[in-house]
């Protein structure tokens, strides 16, 4: 028995846990007769409790973080689980999960689902989730609830900026009306806040759009992480191929699994084919463990790199699925 | 869909039914809206043709809305557009695309619903302050008396800090005397809407400050929906409600707006000794500094055909 070794590797693995931002993603969605909420899929990284608890949890329209998104039809943002407002209070404080993100995904008109981050955060995370609220009135995204960890100055900053259709990166996927995946921010041009990403260590963005009927935009959700403590260690934007045969790979960001990066362009899924297949499919979020359906070019590395689940999320514009995000952890 | 659905009954109206009119509540919400959106710039471009007989965009997918009474500051590197903007708004620059609507109506030219003050009055210097004041006043109220067109020039001027210089010429004022007919004369008018260029660029620090407090004194009496371009980040914080940031030419557009968090009236003061003051001056100066590094920088979106463009943009 090589003692050593074995707690090297097991020290090693708890470092890493340690700065992982993400501990559980949850889809939720309504039930049969559309009265609640019940968990569709979900995936828990130490939050054992947390996970026991949320196995007979429902929520009706207005009631917990996914009963608020569904009710508010905006992403919603708990940057205090504690709160009674959060019903599975005791749960997370017992598992140290300190916020909470809820984005609402809808399918042309029909709410589907809410799919919600939990983050833990510690001492070295650098993160950001904020979303960005359409002002009909100015014609302008506005900061609307955040979550940062160890962003304060960023924070307070970015609560007086608007971003104009077009401008900056939430304002650019107003435009497109598809995810953007930023690699960099502290060099990116098109990331308008790069002195202040520059200044937190923050290294990399995803914005996606939260669209209902066929391209209403109601806000635009910002994710921004650190290498460090990354949100996941791997972030995906995957697109249709002109006649919709298949979803292509076309942007990476691979914080915790470099050579991933490298499989850009290289891999696409079929419909059905793997979570990004499913999703498509389904036009549902969806998270799952394993990697079992997934290409091999995409399972192997994932497998290699000690990577346990992934999750996906739609973006539906124009009647069809135009995108998907996944992250894989 | 039941008989008794209630929407079925709105949707239905009563066989006699007449047209009802607004409501007051809609009415309000219709003139709160009006008020919001007062000055609408909606995907404004401007572009040239440079030697080879292509459009080279100088400001592209400019949009900014400005309510009624608001300062917003125009901020952004030299040859960026910000004047190109505020010539178009006041009707002296054509538009290539896009649009303009100040209180519900296009802008279709230069009219006296928009003043301008640019960094030179431009006085003409065989007229007193008077004179030059009252040039524009008499186009403006032709149906008022000569007493009554005399008497407003000399309430602007006085407002101005010139109450005891009407009779003057422009060779007998300092610059930042100059620059204060050029304000009242600009005033005097009632213009829906103030765009001043660079106003206090040819002045020194001590004027340029009084002329701040100045111009912002008139703006709180009259209410006036403003434009200011500058170069000054200071400048920028103090007089305005929001901060337009333009990105680097060429294809210059919004960037992103602050919104600041000083109400009106304010003094200098306050501003200065507010807790975010130094934060939102490092927030603008770090957009201006990443605007500068723009071409250099690695980006996917600034290419080599880029580059060459804004070298034919600098000889046109």
């Amino acid at each position: 028995m090589d003692l050593p070794d074995d707690r090297g590797i097991t020290v090693e693995v708890e470092t890493s846990k340690r700065t992982r931002l993400l501990r559980a993603v949850e889809v939720w969605t309504p039930t049969t007769n559309g009265l609640q909420l019940e968990r569709s899929s979900a995936v828990y990284a130490e939050a054992d409790t947390f996970e026991t608890v949320s196995d007979k949890t429902r929520f009706h329209m207005g009631s917990g973080l996914p009963g608020l998104v569904w009710k508010a039809g905006v992403p919603v943002v708990f940057n205090d689980l504690a709160t009674t407002d959060f019903v599975r209070h005791e749960a997370a404080s017992k598992d140290e999960l300190t916020a909470g993100i809820g984005v609402p995904i809808f399918d042309g008109e029909q709410f589907v689902a809410v799919l919600l981050f939990l983050c833990h955060t510690s001492d070295i995370s650098a993160a950001a989730f904020e979303s960005w609220i359409l002002d009909e009135t100015r014609h302008e995204l506005t900061p609307g609830t955040g979550f940062y960890a160890n962003l304060d100055r960023f924070r307070r900053m970015t609560q007086y900026l608007r971003f104009p259709y077009g401008a900056g990166l939430p304002g650019d996927v107003w435009q497109s009306r598809m995810p953007r995946l930023l690699d960099r921010l502290a060099d990116s041009t098109d990331f308008l806040r790069a002195s202040g990403a520059d200044a937190e260590g923050l290294d990399f963005g995803l914005a996606v759009p939260v669209i209902r009927n066929r391209e209403d935009i109601r806000s635009v959700v910002l994710l921004l992480s650190a290498n460090r403590s990354p949100v996941s260690q791997v972030i995906q934007i995957w697109t249709p191929n002109e006649d919709r045969s298949a979803f292509n790979l076309t942007s990476t960001v691979a914080p915790g699994a470099g050579p991933m990066t490298d499989l850009c362009h290289e891999i696409s899924c079929a419909p059905g084919e793997g979570l990004v297949g499913t999703v498509w499919n389904n036009r549902m979020p969806l998270v799952q463990t394993g990697f079992d359906s997934e290409p091999e070019s995409l399972a192997l590395p994932a497998k290699e790199y000690g990577l346990t689940w992934s999750a996906g999320w739609p973006v539906i514009a124009y009647g069809k699925v135009q995108a998907v995000c996944v992250f894989i952890d | 869909m039941s008989p008794s659905d209630p929407s079925t009954m709105e949707a239905t109206p009563p066989r006699n039914h007449v047209a009802a009119k607004p409501t007051n509540a809609a009415v309000t919400t219709a003139l709160q809206r009006a008020e919001q959106r007062y000055v609408e710039i909606f995907n404004l471009t401007k572009a040239y043709p440079n030697p080879y007989g292509d459009d080279v965009k100088v400001v592209d997918g400019f949009n900014l809305i400005l309510k009624r009474g608001e300062v917003v500051s125009v901020i952004g590197h030299s040859g960026c557009g910000k004047s190109t903007v505020l010539t178009m708004v006041a009707g002296l620059n054509p538009i290539s695309s896009g649009g303009i609507v100040l209180d519900g109506k296009e802008v279709d030219g230069s009219g006296p619903d928009r003043a301008v003050v640019f960094q030179t009055p431009c006085l003409l210097p065989w007229l007193t302050a008077l004179g030059n004041v009252k040039l524009g006043v008499d186009r403006v109220y032709p149906h008022v008396s000569k007493a009554e067109r005399t008497q407003i020039c000399e309430y602007y001027l006085s407002i101005v800090g010139l109450a005891d210089s009407m009779s003057k010429y422009p060779r007998e004022m300092s610059g930042g005397m100059q620059q204060r007919v050029g304000i009242a004369r600009a005033i005097a008018l009632k213009p829906r809407m103030l765009l001043l260029d660079e106003p206090f660029g040819r002045l020194d620090s001590l004027t340029r400050m009084d002329l701040q407090d100045v111009i912002l004194d008139v703006l709180d009496r009259e209410h006036i929906t403003t434009m200011v371009i500058t170069h000054d980040v200071d400048e920028a914080i103090y007089m305005s409600d929001r901060v337009c940031m333009m990105t680097s030419g060429p294809a210059a557009r919004v960037g992103q707006v602050l919104e600041l968090p000083y109400s009106r009236p304010r003094k200098r003061a306050d501003v200065l000794e507010h807790p975010e003051y130094y934060e939102l001056r490092g927030c603008l100066l770090s957009f201006l500094e990443s605007q500068d590094h723009r071409t250099t920088k690695a980006s996917g979106k600034v290419s080599l055909e880029d580059a060459v463009r804004e070298e034919e943009l600098v000889e046109v």
